[in-house]
């Protein structure tokens, strides 16, 4: 009992990594804390130095990270910041010089005590690897996502989970449908996995394909099962978490999973999961919410859906699920709702009749980009065919009457008129494939500054209902045109520089200056947008149809400009990250979530955006030297 | 006069001792035999930080409660040897009690009196002591030595509300200086040392050790480097 002890444990719990270690673990370390003094200007290591034996944490003051041969600031520590972190990486030299920017304390633990918590403690070596990974270089990134994906989600739970993971009832293929039926009757399940005879998974029967294909008449009663199966039978891993499951049933819209040992057919079943499991493991299930918006057409009964998708989107980010599932889902709903919005409008206006092949109702800006977790304002057009013996005019006032309806609708769905009026409803972005095609092509081959300004919107047009042939008829036309688009190009690569990174020479937050949102850090200007332009700009250079999600640009990219991937992963991954904190934030402070106040993050929050500006500058760099700007400017 | 002979004799400390020592005095007292050498840095002397808290401030009634100690050496603060005692039987005072609150065990705890004055002596060994407002504790620690038929506490002393008085008022003009400003709270405010785990020894030896670093720096910068430089 030493009340010393207490006052350094009761510092240290507040700061990660400290905050995820147990109590008993940090009160010993707490324990064995050295305690230093540094007055301003003196040194704490220089580099080059010998490792010590100890890493640091600031208790009171600010040390400077720096690279004094180059004479540049790599990092400013603040109470709470860890560094020196070379000796647990079993490096004999430090790389930076640490410098006490003002008279400082310094707790200094010794490496003997942390390395045994770090291969026990996922998040303690997460968040030490994050820190290295932010301050010094990025060999270690590789090695934040594999501990990410393996353990940073302790929450994500697994099929183990669910209710009673069922053992799957089978068959040989040679038993006929009448002997299946009673089989499967006999033991109260509404599915049979066809096995051959080594008990490898070769079909699947569902009660559904009994009722259809049997009771309908198509089949006869003694015939083999293996007529009515459905082959192959989609298998997981039983790794696999429910997240990933949903995900599957949701885009293959099956109703079964089958658990084979190594999630391929090529063994043996050891479960099976049906969507029905998985509406009881979860009350709010997005695959719920997308069949109630599918049978609603009133926009007060949408609203509402949405509502639940807010909570449900609070539920998994709170839960650190993974945001290329997230988004997946979300974007979903999204089209979703749009689409009874448009249904429900075809309904409503009795003097046009539409035909969904005849027009595409296009998504724009965050949207089209699939990256619209929370609601925002509409961005969105039509592209529509000209009709037959009718004006133009006339075809014009058909769609514009179908927009109007439509952006109401979804007003009162929750997503807000869009101030700019890029909506369909505006007679500018309600256009026939030929004036859309005009459009374009005066943006590209004659650009202005307010083109560029509109094309990183509308570049990244998504189809959410009717024809797809307008859409790639679109695409096609902006890629034929593309090459001869140099000062186009060059345009949209120097509005994607026109945001450097946000950090400060004291690596602080770069926030608002004045207005409403003085001292706040604008998350969606600063950081998303640089990152999202640079994925825009690279994709259209390389002529990548059909890609629109800002991480799957990136990820395309690492695939196809190899000697960069590092840098569009990173940026992949930041991109993610950014989105999940916007959304964060919109939904606990109920708006936009695009202003963030850089003090009420935590330290890991802060490390983790700190980390997610990088790439930036990298993605800069590539543009610069793709464009060869530093000639031009 | 030195500061620090001036402080030692007021406390007594020069009196020689004329009985035979007890043998849990002797370790410590063979600690002072060899000559210390006067030139050496400050920053390299080693220091043992203290504080106690007592029942009262009457030297004659009044018992030691607690006692805390932290060492700073290498200008290194090491948690693991500080120290923290209890006197078995005695009330936790209304100081203490607050911050203790939480921390402190049910059922009756600490050491017998003697055993904490033998873990003491061995804790402060031939180490310059530090306190602030140190010669009350000084007085008391003295007092129970003798109550154990031993000599005073032989080593040198700093006081961390002198030595701040001495670097606001280089003149010594000392007449100037208000004492409220050099309470243990008043120094933390003004360096920015969050007080914390106040008011128990342990806690209050800790702050004053964090003061102490800062005090040194500041002598440091004006010149004062050496142990004999405090003399002047």
């Amino acid at each position: 009992m030493n009340e010393i002890i207490h006052r350094v444990n009761d510092f240290l719990k507040d700061f990660p990594p400290f905050t995820y270690m147990d109590k008993e673990t940090l009160f010993t370390i707490s324990g064995k804390v050295i305690v230093k003094f540094f007055a301003k200007g003196e040194f704490i290591y220089k580099e080059k130095e010998a490792t010590h034996e100890f890493i640091y944490v600031v208790n009171k003051g600010a040390v400077s990270i720096s690279n004094t041969e180059k004479g540049y600031l790599v990092e400013s520590c603040d109470e709470g910041d860890l560094f020196g972190l070379r000796p647990l990486l079993a490096d004999s030299a430090y790389v930076f010089t640490a410098q006490a920017a003002e008279d400082s304390i310094i707790f200094a633990i010794h490496v003997s005590y942390l390395k045994p918590i770090l291969k026990t403690n996922p998040k303690v070596a997460l968040y030490v690897a994050s820190v290295f990974a932010g301050t010094l270089e990025k060999r270690m990134h590789s090695n934040v996502s594999s501990l990410n994906a393996a353990s940073f989600d302790p929450s994500l739970a697994g099929i183990e989970n669910l209710q009673d993971l069922k053992v799957p009832v089978t068959c040989d293929p040679h038993s006929t449908v009448h002997e299946v039926a009673q089989l499967m009757t006999a033991k109260n399940v509404n599915s049979i996995i066809v096995v051959d005879v080594n008990g490898l998974p070769i079909g699947i029967v569902t009660d559904k394909d009994l009722r259809e294909k049997v009771v309908a008449g198509k089949v006869k009663k003694k015939a083999a099962i293996s007529v009515v199966m459905n082959s192959p039978v989609y298998c997981m891993k039983p790794s696999v978490t429910v997240a990933e499951l949903q995900i599957q049933i949701i885009r293959r819209k099956i109703s079964h999973v089958l658990i084979t040992e190594d999630g391929t057919v090529e063994t043996r079943p050891v479960g099976i999961v049906t969507n029905q499991d998985l509406v009881l493991a979860e009350s709010n299930n997005p695959a719920i919410i997308i069949k109630q918006i599918r049978k609603t057409r009133n926009p007060g009964a949408l609203r509402h859906l949405r509502d639940v998708t807010d909570k449900l989107l609070t539920y998994y980010l709170d839960r650190e699920i993974s945001i290329d599932y997230l988004t997946e889902i979300i974007s979903e709903i999204n089209d979703q709702i749009i689409k009874a919005c448009i249904r429900a409008s075809f309904d409503e206006i009795a003097q046009y009749q539409y035909n969904e092949d005849d027009f595409t109702w296009i998504a724009l800006g965050s949207q089209g980009r699939k990256e619209q977790l929370i609601r925002t304002d509409q961005d969105n057009g039509i592209i529509y065919k000209e009709e037959e013996g009718k004006s133009p005019e006339e075809t014009k006032l058909k769609y514009l009457t179908l927009a109007k309806l439509v952006t109401q609708k979804l007003a009162v769905v929750g997503y807000e008129l869009c101030p700019a009026d890029m909506m369909a409803s505006n007679p500018k972005w309600c256009m026939s494939i030929e004036e859309w095609k005009q459009t374009f092509g005066l943006w590209i081959l004659e650009p202005g500054q307010e083109e560029i300004l509109h094309t990183s919107i509308f570049l990244d047009y998504r189809k959410i209902i009717g024809s797809p042939d307008l859409t790639a008829e679109l695409t096609e036309y902006i890629f034929s045109i593309i090459d001869r688009a140099t000062g186009f190009l060059n345009l949209l690569a120097k509005s994607a520089l026109l945001n450097p990174p946000p950090l400060t020479f004291f690596r602080n937050f770069v926030v608002e200056r004045n207005g409403e949102h003085k001292d706040a850090f604008d998350i969606k200007q600063r950081a998303m947008l640089p990152l999202a332009d640079a994925a825009r700009l690279l994709v259209l250079v390389r002529k990548v149809p059909k890609l629109n999600n800002t991480p799957e640009r990136f990820r395309k990219l690492a695939e196809i400009d190899a000697p960069n991937k590092d840098v569009y992963l990173m940026a992949a991954e930041s991109y993610e990250v950014l989105m999940r904190f916007k959304a964060k934030t919109g939904l606990a402070t109920q708006s936009s979530g695009r202003y963030i106040n850089p003090n009420q993050l935590d330290k890991f929050q802060r490390v983790l955006l700190r980390n997610c500006f990088e790439p930036i500058n990298d993605l800069q760099q590539i543009i610069k030297l793709r464009f060869q700007f530093s000639t031009i400017i | 006069m030195s500061l620090i002979k001036k402080i030692s004799e007021r406390l007594g400390f020069s009196q020689e001792p004329k009985l035979p020592v007890p043998d849990f005095y002797k370790p410590y007292m063979a600690l002072f035999e060899k000559k210390e050498d006067e030139n050496t840095l400050l920053s390299k002397a080693e220091y043992a930080i203290i504080d106690s808290e007592a029942t009262g401030l009457d030297l004659e009634k009044d018992e030691i409660i607690s006692i805390g100690g932290v060492t700073l050496i290498n200008q290194s603060i090491d948690i693991s040897q500080s120290i923290s005692f209890y006197i078995k039987g005695r009330k936790i005072s209304d100081r203490e009690a607050p911050a203790l609150h939480g921390i402190l065990p049910d059922q009756p705890f600490g050491m017998d009196e003697f055993s904490a004055l033998e873990a003491l002596i061995n804790f402060i060994g031939n180490k310059i002591i530090v306190g602030h407002y140190i010669g009350f504790d000084l007085k008391m620690i003295n007092l129970l030595l003798k109550k154990y038929g031993a000599p005073p506490l032989k080593n040198k002393v700093l006081d961390t509300a002198e030595l701040t008085k001495r670097l606001d008022f280089p003149l010594r003009n000392y007449q100037f200086a208000v004492n409220k400003e050099y309470t243990l709270d008043a120094l933390c405010a003004r360096y920015g040392v969050i007080p914390k785990a106040r008011h128990t020894a342990a806690g209050d030896a800790y702050i004053t050790a964090i003061l102490f670093q800062k005090l040194l720096s500041d002598l440091d910068k004006k010149g004062i480097s050496q142990v004999k430089d405090l003399k002047r």
